[in-house]
């Protein structure tokens, strides 16, 4: 995954296999129900599995909503440098919904029902000079307005 | 169902403090605040008070996690107190406690408080609080605003509405709560706008501008509770009861699916299947005088007028610019001002609501009261829309 000069900003959430990054969640091995971030368990209700595994999601999704994050949230966020950034709900073929930034147009080009390609990117740089990547969603080059 | 809390539990009494940025005051002062007016209006000493619930989020630093700040603030030695806490419904949580102990026979006279001082925090919106290390490291710069702001652009594309259609009606929605606060001294923001102002306001979140947000504020709201009999022992001739309180939180599979509508809030329509049937009621559209709801974001309310039932699906839009929940309307909403302008002390917020319907409905509301209303109802959704709780209590006048 991330070369020496790079880190994910949590462990566990994304992997890169052959240089393609993937989002990893879980999934029920009773009702086949996925998640994302990763989980040990199902919690459908109306499943009595015990057991969910690791599982690469995506990569691609399809836009449900999105918004302009226009001020900066509280520090723990640690983006740096902060602009102002697009955020959306991206659908993906597991059924999931995934919060996540968006990237790769302007923050008004975003359209909802628009197909969408997982990257990863830098949010800040640590005290060692690594940089702390986190997983957004950018538009599918063909259709970035 | 079981019979549900329906008609089991009456207020006593009530007490809100004034909302707003109260450097004069700390979190013991608002609860006393509270308090004093809530023992006048029940006519009670305070030794009457069994037991209490404080409804506190994050204001640990100033009030600790126990029930001790209610113990010491309002001179209660030794009275079992209940510190709880539920995102956004931790006020409507603090008064299910205290009702469903008078109901089940444990106490005959109960205290909900709920009280929280975020100006003290020193962050202009909600502060950082940590939800577990994992979820804190993980959530990517999702704020309050950026995650309900979501349910713009998804309700627009849902029911096909222009944007600047959906705006103008989430602008009436902030206009209408600024008129109505007002006409209370009790609320923070007092100041009356017009639609072009909300309109040109600046982005908050798109499309979320500076007046489609609630304000930050610090306040305590209270309520005494007891039996109807012992209420009417003491001497209350219009009483107000508890017709339902109802909790959902998100069912697990809801958070991050995409079954879930993430134009609407699916928990806030099952809490209101269940609050109306336990409360009896038939037809909400008909019966109620009166709704306060978690106006977080305008758009919040927008779309919750469609999940309470009260307007058709994709109608909220057109109904909310026809006046159907301004003061003068139909089904009035947040006839105090809401969250809008009371702010939104995480902890007081789901009181400071049911004050508003019980001050309504004795005919106490001075310049912003309704005609002869009977039956009102509150709404909180805690979390985001994704993941949250919604709580729901409807309060109505008690036939004799
Ligand atoms: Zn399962």
């Amino acid at each position: 995954m991330p070369t020496p000069t790079s880190i994910p900003v949590v462990d566990g959430l994304f992997d890169v296999q052959d240089g393609a990054p993937a989002l990893v969640g879980a999934k029920c091995t009773a009702c086949g129900t996925h998640y994302f971030p990763r989980r040990a368990r199902c919690s459908n209700p109306a499943c009595n599995g015990a057991e969910a595994a690791p599982v690469r999601l995506g990569p691609r999704g399809v836009l449900y909503s999105w918004s302009v994050q226009a001020y900066r949230p509280p520090p723990l966020f640690g983006m740096d440098p902060w602009a102002p950034y697009a955020i959306g709900l991206v659908d993906l073929p597991e059924g999931v919904r995934v919060m996540a930034m968006l990237t790769g147009a302007p923050p008004e080009a975003f359209q909802i029902g628009s197909p969408m390609q997982l990257r990863l990117e830098p949010l800040r740089v640590d005290a060692d000079g690594r940089e702390v990547l986190t997983w957004k969603f950018a538009p599918v080059a063909e259709h970035v307005a | 169902m079981a019979h549900g809390i329906r008609d089991k539990v009456a207020i006593l009494g009530m007490g809100c403090s004034r909302f707003g940025e109260r450097w004069d005051a700390g979190p013991d002062d608002l609860m006393v605040e509270a308090f004093k007016e809530a023992l006048a209006d029940a006519g009670l000493e305070r030794d009457r008070i069994e037991a209490a619930w404080l409804g506190v989020f994050y204001q640990e630093q100033s009030t600790s996690k126990s029930g001790l700040p209610l113990s010491m603030a309002l001179r209660l030695p030794n009275v079992p107190v209940t510190r709880v806490e539920n995102l956004c419904a931790t006020g409507t949580e603090a008064l299910r406690g205290a009702a469903y102990a008078v109901a089940a026979g444990a106490c005959d006279v109960a205290l909900a408080m709920g009280v929280e001082k975020l100006k003290d925090t020193g962050f202009a919106g909600l502060p950082e609080r940590t939800k577990g290390t994992f979820e804190d490291l993980w959530q990517p710069g999702f704020t309050p605003p950026g995650a309900f702001a979501q349910l713009g652009a998804a309700y627009a594309a849902k029911h096909g509405l222009p944007m600047d259609e959906l705006k103008r009606a989430m602008a009436h929605v902030s206009w209408k709560s600024h008129e109505n606060a007002a006409l209370n001294p009790k609320a923070h923001l007092r100041n009356r706008i017009t639609v072009e102002q909300a309109l040109n306001a600046p982005m908050v979140a798109y499309p979320l501008g500076t007046y489609d947000c609630c304000g930050v504020s610090d306040g305590a709201a209270c309520a005494i509770v007891t039996t109807p009999e012992i209420a009417r022992s003491l001497g209350k001739r219009d009483l107000v009861t508890i017709k339902a309180l109802q909790l959902a939180p998100s069912n697990g599979v809801e958070m991050g699916h995409a079954s879930w509508d993430g134009a609407h809030t699916p928990t806030t329509r099952i809490a209101a299947a269940k609050a109306y049937a336990e409360a009896g009621v038939q037809d909400p559209r008909a019966e109620l005088s009166l709704i306060e709801v978690h106006d977080c974001f305008s758009i919040t309310e927008l779309v919750l007028m469609e999940d309470l039932g009260l307007s058709e699906p994709g109608r909220a839009a057109f109904d909310v610019r026809d006046g159907r929940y301004d003061r003068d309307g139909a089904i009035p909403c947040q006839v105090d001002g809401g969250l809008k302008c009371f702010g939104h002390p995480v902890g007081a917020s789901g009181l400071r609501m049911v004050y508003e319907v019980y001050t309504q409905l004795l005919g106490r509301a001075g310049a912003r009261q309704l005609s002869s209303p009977t039956l009102g109802l509150t709404h909180n959704l805690g979390g985001i829309p994704n993941r949250n709780v919604a709580s729901i209590s409807i309060l109505g006048l008690h036939a004799a």
